[in-house]
């Protein structure tokens, strides 16, 4: 009944015997004339399947025919649909570029380009994969190195022989990034080598698949959180801490201080070689027991693997195990469509692949009813491991554990480093004879080849893939770090909880000098002297400076969309009595609309979490870099935002987006206000500026005005260019 | 040394050459009917390239008659039995295969390599032996798949129009090579057993038709690391080698009835570039990150096929001929964002951002062989 090896009929031509589960099928559907290298593929929630081929073209196929949609693009490297604006996006070489069909005759009548604020030098393995979108709709997508150019990181090894071959030629190779809307180009995260794959789970986490070459051991699955580097040095020029002279300065061990390991190793020859995009298993169980799941494929092995990833001391780490294999050719995207069939974009060109054939288009479909013989997960306990079957086991087979770990190097890949075989003890079956739990000896920065050779079901049938891949950057700690506080919003994209302590601190950089950092006042603004505001209690000095006083200080008057100028000095303080309370020093706060907070604090040799530091939308934004100048002395803030618009229900039609300054830098570009400071919107109208009270050492206010009623898609452009500022 | 091959054992080609009358028939039937779509160079237009090294339906005299004859369904190419004689067509033939130059379809035959272990190579011992496989190459080029692990054989013939010396420059490693010409071996290198010394002929050729073999064997690789071109001494060099389309038919991007704008990985040209392809037949090359129109050309077309093969390593080239001073700047500004672009039937509407101000133009046919530009 559940035999594992089954002849397909249609890859005989290939590949005689393929792995497919028990319950599963795959089918092929013929391609468009002239797709010979299909690389993208999505679905529209009516079913339609479109297409991004390396040619240049996007097809639709409806009801079994195709139809193409655009032509002469420069090799679409992914493609989404985005249903809330009836548009496609796909990510070809040179931009992110939205296709419109205006007049709805099913050919794309207009190519908007999104973005195309990353540098690109023209050489050909500058590919550009993506996007994916996030439950706000802002998209994401990866940026490649360049396969050749003048700027590699060696680290002292020969070129050619392994040497750090990968380069970047141009701004923000090695990147991914965020797009939000035109104009607002947010890199995210650095340090990817060929970042091929990118996912986004439903919880709004980026996930991206990383081929090995130098830098870059194995082939990996990393947790894209907003800041950090993940490994590959070429990338690091771009961040505002690094120039090309300090990157070919450091060395491995260097880079390892700053570099965030992969959730899961996906281990060469076995389980992958170019891995593709992640997918989530949200077909609640149309596609079988592994909902919830994350599904890859890979290029070379021309198969379905799955991932799952836990949070182990804060982290994400997890395993993967193989799921599918002969399919015709290597998947390098894939989707479920609203049946719940798994499908993929493979291609065989460029490296060549298992499956044999140069492209195809295959979805595997569950029958509804037959569970699969196969591992299902594994989780990491405090001395072992918990590994969750899909079927009950018949005699028990105790498993064999190997592991090793892997040089960070700018070697061409590494071989498995310090294989051990750890001993397996205290073997326990669970009653329901699914799950097997087991100690072995636990160290981190491992990878745990867990074997069940030969481990039966009831039924005395085998399994398909025996060995689950466990990768362990984290011991389970006594206690799990508390996720940031529920406010009732999430940081969509970033990865991150609310004052997260891990979250990397804004990189440091010289302010503008003073007077650079001079502004014009416009002629409509509204000068915010001592007649502007409230609070009896903050009062103005004869020269116009006004301390922070007793109880919040709002203004007199309510604004909506306005651009703000405002300076800010901080009473120095001894830093032996503040020391562990980065959060008394100066700590106020710019209310925007009396909800919305842009953190006033010292921000000189004053760690604290990132979200909180100077000029952090606080709780959301860390501020892109942090520009502050010592106590003592005068800073500025400039401020342009546009006030959150709201249905008339109350519900939010359009975010609340802020553009800051601080000392003549940009801090915040265009950013999504996710909610109030401590809780989600609540419709309103205009609302008071306010400045904050709060415990801590002095800080005063001068040189305050307002300009009320801007355009702020208008300012945006000049806004963004007030100083000159080589970072921005 | 050298002598004109007019039979030929495999029966790839049999043609007549250059200094027979009905060449200038067959000229004077291209230049009225056949120049519509394939172009006063035979490079193509609304057809195909009639000299590039991609044949969809063979190259030989015979198949090239025969697609005169019959036409190919689907196509404009309508079948020219009922319009020309016999005659006629087999002087367009000629005319067409008097335009070919260099390396023509290749027959390549694979063998496994036991038998060939410690023997010297030479077409003989090739004859001595049944191949695993053999095949007409659609491209004229030869090529191995990845990783292939054997011996292999291409057999075609060289066109030759300019008479003179000739040498082969072969490149790889880890292999050996012998090149024969007309049955005389030119070039013989041998990487591994060092048996005998490698030499490299210099020879004559006649304008005319000679036969090539080229006889080979390298370690299993993941692509094939041998290359070879035919260097005339001091003249034009030809490619022997290459990568196979993988069965991609050749992609030629030409104008149609509506403008079109082509972004694809140009050399020399800007990345940001949009190739603007209007229904005249000329083609603008605007680059959106500097707001200039870089380049121009009349009778333009976009040849994707190079960057088929592979990783997309090589590029697409624009091909036509250059018009002199297009180049020109349309937008004045320091910061240019490119907003969208879309068809307005015959012309192409490009928006962009000029520092902050949106700014929008059309790019037009003008007359026959020019183009307007026109802000808004």
């Amino acid at each position: 009944m559940k035999t594992i090896f089954q002849v397909l009929p249609l890859l005989l031509s290939t590949l005689a015997f393929a792995q497919i589960p028990a319950g599963y099928k795959v089918e092929t559907v013929p391609l468009p004339r002239g797709a010979v290298s299909v690389l993208g593929l999505c679905h529209k929630p009516d079913g339609t399947l479109a297409i991004a081929t390396w040619e240049g073209e996007v097809w639709e196929r409806r009801d079994g025919m195709w139809s193409k949609f655009a032509e002469d693009l420069m090799e679409p490297n992914g493609i989404l649909y985005d249903a809330r604006e009836d548009a496609y996006y796909i990510g070809q070489k040179p931009e992110l570029t939205r296709l419109i069909d205006s007049n709805k005759d099913g050919v794309c009548d207009r190519y908007e380009t999104v973005t195309d604020q990353f540098g690109i030098s023209g050489e050909y393995h500058e590919y550009h994969f993506g996007p994916v979108m996030d439950s706000l709709g802002r998209k994401y997508a990866s940026l490649n190195l360049g396969a050749r150019g003048e700027f590699t990181v060696p680290d002292g090894k020969p070129f050619g022989k392994g040497g750090g071959n990968m380069s970047y030629n141009a701004p923000w190779r090695g990147w991914v990034y965020r797009s939000d809307r035109k104009g607002h180009f947010q890199p995210l995260a650095s340090g990817f080598r060929s970042p091929c794959g990118i996912g986004i789970s439903p919880e709004d986490e980026i996930f991206i698949t990383d081929n090995q070459g130098d830098w870059v051991a194995d082939c990996t699955l990393y947790h894209v959180r907003e800041g950090n580097f993940y490994g590959h040095p070429a990338s690091l020029p771009a961040r505002a801490d690094y120039t090309k002279e300090k990157v070919i300065s450091q060395t491995a061990s260097d880079f390892e201080k700053i570099r965030t390991p992969p959730a899961v190793w996906l281990v060469r020859e076995v389980i992958a070689n170019s891995p593709g995009s992640p997918v989530w298993d949200t077909t609640g169980g149309k596609f079988g027991p592994f909902a919830g799941q994350m599904f890859l494929g890979d290029q070379r092995q021309s198969n379905y693997f799955r991932c799952g990833v836990e949070k182990v001391n804060g982290e994400y780490q997890g395993w993967c195990v193989d799921f599918l294999r002969g399919l015709e050719s290597g998947p390098v995207k894939m989707s479920f469509d609203p049946q719940g069939r798994l499908w993929s974009a493979q291609v065989g060109r460029g490296w060549f692949s298992v499956g044999g054939k140069r492209t195809a288009i295959q979805y595997a479909e569950w029958d509804g009813k037959t569970i699969p013989y196969a591992i299902r997960s594994a989780s990491l306990n405090k001395s072992g491991f918990s590994v969750e079957f899909t079927q009950r086991l018949g005699k028990k087979i105790t498993p064999v554990v190997k592991s090793w770990t892997y040089h960070y190097y700018s070697t061409y890949g590494s071989p498995p480093v310090d294989e051990k075989i750890p001993e397996v003890t205290n073997y326990q079956l669970s009653e329901d004879r699914k799950t097997v739990n087991f100690d072995v000896p636990l160290e981190t920065n491992r990878v745990y080849a867990i074997k069940f050779p030969n481990q039966l079901n009831t039924e005395a049938e085998s399994l398909d893939f025996d060995t689950i891949y466990y990768t362990v950057n984290h011991l389970r700690p006594d206690k799990e770090p508390m996720p940031g506080r529920n406010v009732g919003w999430s940081l969509v994209g970033s990865s991150w909880s609310r004052n997260d302590k891990a979250r990397p601190l804004p990189i440091v950089v010289a302010p503008l000098s003073e007077a650079q950092c001079q502004v014009e006042m416009p002629a409509n603004a509204i000068v915010l002297d001592k007649d502007q505001w409230t609070n009896p209690n903050w009062e103005f000095d004869k020269d116009g400076v006004m301390p922070r006083g007793k109880g919040h200080n709002p203004t007199k008057r309510e604004f909506g969309d306005a651009r703000i100028h405002l300076e800010f000095r901080f009473d120095p303080a001894k830093e032996e009595e503040y020391e562990g309370k980065a959060q008394l020093y100066g700590n106020s706060g710019i209310f925007l609309m009396s909800a919305y907070e842009l953190q006033v604090l010292n921000g000189f040799r004053n760690d604290t979490f990132a979200d909180g530091s100077c000029g952090a939308v606080y709780g959301q934004h860390p501020p892109l870099i942090n520009a502050s100048r010592a106590p003592g002395q005068w800073q500025s803030y400039d401020v342009l935002y546009k006030a959150p618009v709201f249905q008339k229900d109350g519900s939010l039609a359009d975010p609340m987006r802020l553009t800051v300054h601080h000392n003549g830098h940009l801090i915040h570009n265009d950013v999504w206000i996710y909610g109030e400071v401590g809780g989600p919107y609540k419709a309103h109208g205009k609302k008071p500026l306010m400045i904050q009270d709060h415990k801590g050492t002095g800080v005063s206010f001068r040189n305050l005005w307002i300009v009320p009623e801007v355009k702020y898609d208008k300012e945006l452009y000049s806004f963004r260019r007030l100083f000159v500022s080589g970072l921005n | 040394m050298t002598r004109l091959i007019s039979v030929t054992k495999l029966t790839l080609l049999l043609i007549p050459f250059s200094g027979f009358a009905r060449l200038e028939r067959g000229q004077e039937i291209y230049s009225q009917i056949c120049v519509t779509c394939h172009g006063p160079n035979l490079d193509g237009g609304i057809g195909p390239s009639l000299v590039d090294a991609y044949w969809k339906h063979g190259d030989s005299s015979e198949a090239i008659m025969r697609s005169i004859t019959k036409g190919i369904t689907g196509t404009e190419m309508i079948a020219y039995e009922y319009v020309y004689s016999e005659e006629d067509r087999q002087a367009v033939t000629d005319f067409i295969l008097d335009k070919q130059e260099g390396n023509r379809q290749t027959l390549r035959s694979l063998y496994p390599r036991d038998y060939f272990k410690g023997k010297r190579l030479n077409p003989e011992l090739f004859d001595s032996m049944e191949s695993d496989s053999q095949e007409i190459l659609p491209e004229n080029f030869l090529y191995t798949k990845r990783m292939f692990d054997g011996v292999m054989r291409g057999q075609s013939k060289l066109f030759i129009k300019q008479p003179g010396k000739y040498r082969f420059n072969v490149g790889g490693q880890g292999g050996r090579v012998s090149i024969w010409v007309n049955g005389e071996e030119m070039h013989h290198s041998d990487d591994g057993e060092q048996s005998e010394p490698s030499f490299n002929k210099d020879f004559d050729l006649v304008a005319g038709v000679h036969d090539l073999e080229i006889l080979q064997e390298e370690p299993t690789s993941f692509t094939m690391r041998f290359n070879a071109r035919l260097q005339k001494i001091g003249g034009d060099n030809w490619v022997l080698t290459g990568r196979s389309l993988e069965g991609n038919v050749p992609k030629i991007i030409r104008p149609g009835p509506q403008a079109k704008v082509i972004r694809k990985w140009i050399e020399g040209l800007p990345p940001r570039t949009l190739l603007v392809l209007l229904p005249n037949r000329v083609m603008v090359a605007y680059d959106s990150a500097s707001g200039q129109i870089v380049k121009a050309w009349k009778s333009a077309l976009v040849n994707q096929t190079p960057s088929l093969d592979s990783r997309s390593q090589k590029e697409s080239i624009a091909k036509g001929e250059e018009i002199p001073g297009a180049t020109s700047i349309v937008l004045k500004g320091n910061e240019f964002n490119l907003l969208y672009y879309e068809t307005r039937g015959e012309s192409v509407l490009i928006s962009s951002l000029v520092d902050g101000i949106s700014q929008n133009f059309t790019v037009s046919p003008q007359g026959s062989d020019s183009f307007s530009v026109t802000l808004q």
